[in-house]
């Protein structure tokens, strides 16, 4: 079987660890986050009738007070970005973490997930549809999480 | 010897310094014995002159330990930090302590045991070695199983391979090894940040009953999972296996990706199942046999009685050949500070043991045949680091050698391309060249299609336009009277207009110009009237017309004097409609053009010859 590895970045509450329960099989305890700032989980998919499997290290946000070890970020084959869309300087700032993501890993493949879309109004939902690589999630509604995962897999694992 | 005086005073001053020196020279012949009676009487010294002036006793030891224990650091840092780590560690103390405590008790009841052969064996090793008593104890009291093997990618934390001991199996071991590796880089990362040992790494990690040692390579590293601490052989041992595999296999790790459905994975597994099978189990059994045997010391005295005269006999026997390799340990030693054991097995010298560099296993081999000729079986260790780099400087030179290669083959391909770029240059501009030779014999044979689309595009709307021989033909204005040579005045204008566009676009085109033989104004009459008057009458019309259309400004700015002609036709080409002369349209003039054939002929071969 063939594994990957991937990283689930954003800032600190965009909701991260929830796209990660609604998603995984399974996961280490929650209290190795708040610990070493990394939780791993896994999840198994079929992709083109062939199994595989990743790895997901959701990574903790980091803080002025807290700085997570940038060799975390190494042999990722892709990333999701998560920013909250009720807080618009979560949003701005997947900017610096895909350039971190991607200064390590020059090759990854990466997708956004605009997190928390169950806050938004239908035209606001209706201006963000359609951006490539661009998914509006809802961990609490359950929208678009499978999708953004699989949608990422498939890029990887097509490479 | 004489004496000034034979009194009692003057006997001692002489005698005294001679009994100084006599018993300085025994102490020191006998310094052994020295020691023994100083002994007995030491600990009661000291004990007395702590309870008379412990504070004095205290500054003079501190004199001799201090630097003692300052020297002992120095040499041995890395077992004095695994020493005090356990204390330091708050939470862990507890049960290190127990641990220790109960470590210390079997030392002590080995020690105790002293009538044994593993006593003679133990202390002939530390002998013969250097290492101390107490270290091998400590080193056969360490009980340390490796139940798993993983061996992780190091950058992403991926599992490559894995192997168990029979119901030892880790559940979930990719991301066991995910979190291993979570975990190291984030102890790594914060040792960088907090020690000054930039380059240190996490080597234990310890939780509940297991313990986890790590050992990193370049791109791999492997993780041996115990139920205690591994002690120094145990490392080696795993260490050596490691050093093994990542020789093997450095490339497939480098590069990777996740699949472990592959032929190298199954065979590290197997590998690593080999080893975990083999290695720790005798350790096990033969510790615990030993324990056993320590219960009961008469057959152990009287086992040693025969086994000690047996190996007094062997010592006899080997003694000479033992300490020459002693010495040439003690050699190897004080030119690389290194502590090798050199054995002879099958007549051959082996040496076993670790050294930091492949310089030292240069110094050791010279060493070896320049005192006895021989050449070494090399059993010795280097450290992961330096199997490493010098894998990487294999490496080096194999890309150098490459590079060079591919330098070469890519010159003499570039010579190639250059020749080949040239060759090409030269048919690029010789096409270049054909190429405008056909589109300049192309416009040239195409000039009259090329005049007819000009002037069509003109008078598209004058019916005074003839398309097909591009003529101006008057026939519908009603030029001339019957037998008069001079057009009618309302007229005039109308051929003026006509004649002066028809000239521009034949003489203002630069492409055009040069191949106009000439302008032919064609003088017609009706059919009425005999042929000789008609001609006359049409070369006077045409006459007339010329004579008008070269005052023209338009005839003066392109010189049309050398090419204006003017012909007399009669009655030639009459105007006919339903079968009857429109007699009226038929005295008329026509305008046109004569391409200059010669040149255009010429303008053709020049072409071609250039």
């Amino acid at each position: 079987m063939i594994r990957k590895k991937i990283l689930l970045i954003g800032d600190f509450n965009v909701g991260k660890t929830s796209l990660i329960r609604r998603y995984v099989d399974n996961t280490f305890d929650d209290r190795y986050l708040t610990t070493i700032g990394v939780k791993i989980s896994k999840k198994k998919i079929l992709l083109n009738d062939e199994e595989c499997e990743l790895l997901i290290w959701d990574l903790e946000g980091a803080t002025p007070q807290k700085s997570i070890p940038k060799t975390y970020y190494g042999g990722a084959s892709g990333a999701i970005l998560v920013g909250d869309v009720s807080r618009f300087e979560t949003i701005k700032n997947l900017d610096e973490h895909m350039e971190v993501f991607k200064q390590i890993n020059p090759n990854g493949s990466y997708v956004i997930a605009y997190n928390k879309s169950d806050l938004l109004k239908l035209d606001q939902i209706k201006s963000l549809q359609n951006i490539e690589n661009v998914f509006l999630t809802s961990a609490k509604n359950d929208i678009n999480v499978e999708k953004m995962f699989i949608a990422l897999a498939k890029e990887i694992f097509n490479d | 010897m004489e004496f000034e005086a034979y009194d009692e005073a003057t006997i001692s001053q002489k005698l005294l310094p001679l009994f100084d020196d006599i018993l300085l020279q025994k102490l020191q012949e006998k310094e052994s014995r020295t020691i023994e009676l100083l002994s007995r009487h030491l600990a009661q010294i000291i004990l007395q002159s702590s309870q008379k002036d412990l504070p004095a006793l205290s500054r003079s030891l501190q004199s001799v330990i201090s630097p003692a224990i300052s020297k002992e650091i120095e040499q041995n840092k890395d077992k004095m930090v695994d020493a005090l780590y356990p204390i330091m560690g708050g939470m862990i103390s507890k049960y290190v302590t127990q641990a220790i405590k109960e470590m210390m008790d079997n030392i002590n009841e080995k020690i105790e045991d002293g009538l044994s052969f593993d006593r003679y064996k133990r202390k002939f090793k530390s002998k013969v070695s250097g290492v101390s008593e107490t270290e091998l104890l400590l080193e056969e009291s360490s009980n340390a199983v490796i139940s798993s093997l993983f061996v992780i990618h190091k950058e992403s934390g991926l599992l490559i391979a894995e192997a168990h001991l029979e119901d030892q199996e880790i559940d979930d071991p990719h991301m066991v090894a995910s979190m291993a590796s979570a975990i190291k880089d984030f102890v790594n990362d914060w040792i960088k940040n907090n020690e000054d040992a930039k380059s240190s790494e996490v080597q234990i990690v310890s939780y509940g009953n297991e313990t986890l040692y790590i050992e990193s390579a370049g791109s791999v590293y492997i993780i041996a999972f115990l139920d205690s601490e591994p002690d120094h052989e145990q490392r080696l041992c795993i260490n050596e296996f490691f050093a093994k595999l990542v020789k093997k296999y450095s490339r497939f790790f480098q590069h990777f990706d996740g699949d472990d459905s592959t032929e190298e994975v199954k065979d590290i597994s197997q590998k690593m199942h080999t080893f975990l099978h083999t290695q720790p189990k005798n350790k096990k059994i033969k510790r615990l046999g030993s324990s056993k045997n320590g219960q009961g010391k008469n057959p152990a005295k009287m086992l040693l009685i025969v086994v000690g005269i047996l190996f007094l006999g062997y010592l006899l026997y080997l003694g000479d050949q033992y300490y020459s390799l002693y010495c040439l340990e003690k050699r190897v030693f004080e030119k690389t500070d290194q502590n090798v054991h050199i054995k002879r097995i099958n007549d051959k010298l082996h040496v076993f043991g670790n050294i930091s560099s492949m310089n030292d296993f240069y110094t050791i081999k010279n060493i070896i045949f320049k005192e006895t000729g021989e050449h070494l079986i090399n059993e010795l260790h280097m450290p992961l680091e330096e199997v490493d780099k010098r894998l990487s400087r294999q490496q080096d030179k194999a890309i150098t050698r490459f590079e060079s290669e591919l330098s070469d083959k890519v010159a003499v391909f570039q010579k190639k391309i250059d020749l080949l770029e040239k060759k090409l240059n030269r048919f690029t501009s010789r096409y270049d060249k054909l190429q405008k030779q056909l589109d300049h014999i192309e416009n040239t044979t195409g000039i009259k299609v090329y005049i007819l689309k000009k002037l069509a595009q003109v008078f598209k709307n004058s019916d005074v336009f003839h398309k097909e021989d591009g003529s101006l033909d008057f026939k519908n204005r009603k030029l001339f009277k019957v037998g008069e040579t001079l057009p009618r005045k309302e007229s005039l204008q109308l051929l003026k207009e006509n004649f002066k566009q028809y000239i521009e676009i034949l003489m203002g085109n630069e492409k055009i110009a040069p191949f106009i033989k000439e302008i032919v104004i064609e003088g017609y009459t009706d059919s009425s009237g005999n042929y000789t008057f008609n001609k006359k009458l049409s070369e006077q019309r045409a006459w007339r017309i010329k004579e008008y259309l070269s005052g023209l400004g338009v005839s003066k700015r392109f010189h049309l004097y050398k090419i204006l002609k003017a012909k007399g036709f009669a009655n030639e080409n009459p105007i006919i409609v339903n079968a009857v002369e429109d007699q009226e349209a038929s005295r008329r003039i026509k305008i046109r053009f004569k391409i200059d054939q010669k040149k255009i002929i010429n303008t053709i071969k020049k072409t071609i010859n250039d």
